[in-house]
């Protein structure tokens, strides 16, 4: 039996595929504790599970793009939360004493501590930005990125250092590598494909609204400030509003819409991944946790990409021909009803889904990511 | 960033209007659209411009203006704050400068100003 602390980042898409591997290292017997926001995390890991808070550092939904985005996510969240951090991850690390440490890419603190500590540590990555390696021709925005990265390493007191983004002895990736597109990566990279835990609090579903006689499409742009959402979410709706005889659309709006048609149902929030076998399509941010979700199930998908690692998953959706791509900010609904036609009518984008399904399942998912863990914990 | 300071006249005009052409062509975007556009238009901030369509707005300039106009690695030479300020007449002085001095791949680094060290900085 081996003990496991697990770094977290205080948002969702961060928490779901870690909850699910602990899972599965709970059933070989394994413990595991956890350092994050408690708030953030009871939902995912229950009311026993030991967890060493960080503390809750406020991170709205950034409405930034592009490169304005990636100043934002360095400077304005992952700079300043691994310091906030730095202090609890070194508490929890001596008073659990784990095995491993095993940390979101992002949180660069769980790699820093573990370094310190001498503990083996394997790095998480929930999301592909780093991975798409998006800035190998922007030299001077990666020489920023790692000025920043070995300032804090420096900060840590381990001055040229491992980079914390990646373990040196295990990266373990929620993708697959055929929906990466076959890039070469080293051995200690584990690439396990999405690792979807339902959403332990039950969400209550209209589930007798749905016509079994209609087309179901899901729109949702996760977590994102509210305005930028609900600029896409009316857009979407004035595309659909016109094919209520063929279909039927969940948008998951955090604020209704006026004079919305009965084939739209507005609703907060909803069971995605019990949901997503009865949909036909959706439409999406790409960010990686929807994506996966979708494809997992086989659904195409029309992506609207707006910010870090979401131009990388829906450019992968693109070329594997799983999806069409829309501008987030400039698609108008006429384009939108359009690529949902799209995707709806030609049946090579569901076959195309259903191949990166057949990807997943054999990347092995959260088992997969357990046995690698475990290898690391035995020293192999 | 700023333009380099180029003669403003006919030909400048000539070579905006081109790039909002072509900045149309990468975004397919309608006339209406592309009658806001100015030389002070950010690519990010006011034209919600990303990582794709920059890419083929490159090609696109390379295909109409030659080898010498290299977007591309003009853009390679910028840091972060100067690619989020980019603007359209940035990209227009660039074509203007490449075709003026024809030298194949010259257009890059030259230009990108403010040399190295931003990560260190903080």
């Amino acid at each position: 039996m081996s003990r496991f602390l697990f770094v977290t980042l205080p948002l969702a898409g961060h928490i779901n595929p870690p909850a699910a591997v602990a899972t599965v290292l709970a059933t070989h017997g394994h413990e595991v504790a956890w350092s994050g926001s408690e708030a953030r995390l009871r939902p995912w890991i229950g009311p026993d599970a030991p967890v060493y808070p960080t503390g809750m550092r406020l991170f709205r939904g950034q409405p930034d793009t592009g490169f304005t985005a990636v100043k934002s996510l360095w400077k304005g969240f992952i700079v300043p939360f691994t310091r906030f951090t730095l202090p609890s991850v070194e508490k929890a690390v001596r008073e659990y004493r784990p095995d491993v440490v095993v940390t979101d890419q992002h949180a660069l603190a769980g790699g820093l501590v573990a370094e310190r500590n001498g503990l083996p540590w394997a790095t998480f990555c929930t999301s592909t930005i780093e991975l798409g390696d998006p800035f190998r021709e922007l030299p001077k925005v990666d020489a920023w990125i790692r000025g920043h990265v070995s300032a804090l390493s420096a900060e840590a007191g381990l001055p040229g250092g491992p980079d914390p983004r990646f373990s040196p002895h295990l990266v373990i990736a929620f993708t697959s590598a055929f929906f990466l597109g076959d890039r070469s990566y080293p051995d200690h990279y584990a690439m396990v494909g999405p690792a979807l835990s339902a959403r332990p609090t039950a969400q209550s579903f209209p589930w007798d609204r749905l016509d079994p006689a209609r087309r179901h499409v899901l729109v949702t742009v996760g977590t994102m400030a509210d305005d930028v959402a609900m600029d896409f979410y009316d857009r979407a709706v004035q595309a659909l509003r016109p094919l209520g005889d063929t279909l039927q659309a969940i948008v998951i709006a955090p604020e209704s819409l006026p004079g919305t048609p009965e084939h739209i149902m507005l609703l907060p929030r909803v069971p995605q991944v019990e949901l997503m076998p009865h949909l036909d399509a959706v439409v999406c941010h790409a960010g990686l946790n929807t994506v996966s979700e979708a494809l997992n199930c086989g659904v195409p998908l029309v992506v609207a990409p707006h910010t870090r690692d979401q131009p990388i998953n829906g450019a992968e959706v693109v070329r594997i021909g799983a999806g069409v791509r829309l501008h987030f900010h400039r698609a108008r609904p006429d384009q939108m009803r359009t690529a949902v036609l799209t995707v709806l009518t030609d049946p090579g984008y569901r076959a195309a889904a259903g191949r990166v399904r057949d990807s997943f399942t054999a990347a092995g998912g959260a088992p997969a990511a357990a046995a690698r863990l475990e290898r690391l914990a035995a020293g192999l | 960033m700023t333009a380099e300071p180029v003669q403003d006249g006919p030909a400048r005009e000539q070579l905006l209007a081109e790039m909002v052409a072509l900045l149309r062509k990468a975004t397919g975007e309608d006339p209406r659209w592309a009658d806001e556009i100015t030389s002070a238009t950010r690519l990010e901030a006011d034209l919600f411009l990303d990582s794709l369509e920059l890419t083929a707005l490159c090609e696109l300039a390379r295909d109409s203006y030659g080898d010498e106009v290299d977007l591309a690695a003009f853009v390679s030479g910028l840091d972060l704050d100067q690619i989020i300020g980019l603007t359209v007449g940035d990209l227009v002085a660039q074509v203007e400068a490449a075709r003026a001095d024809g030298l194949g791949g010259a257009g890059g680094s030259g230009r990108a100003g403010g040399s190295g060290g931003a990560g260190k900085k903080k």
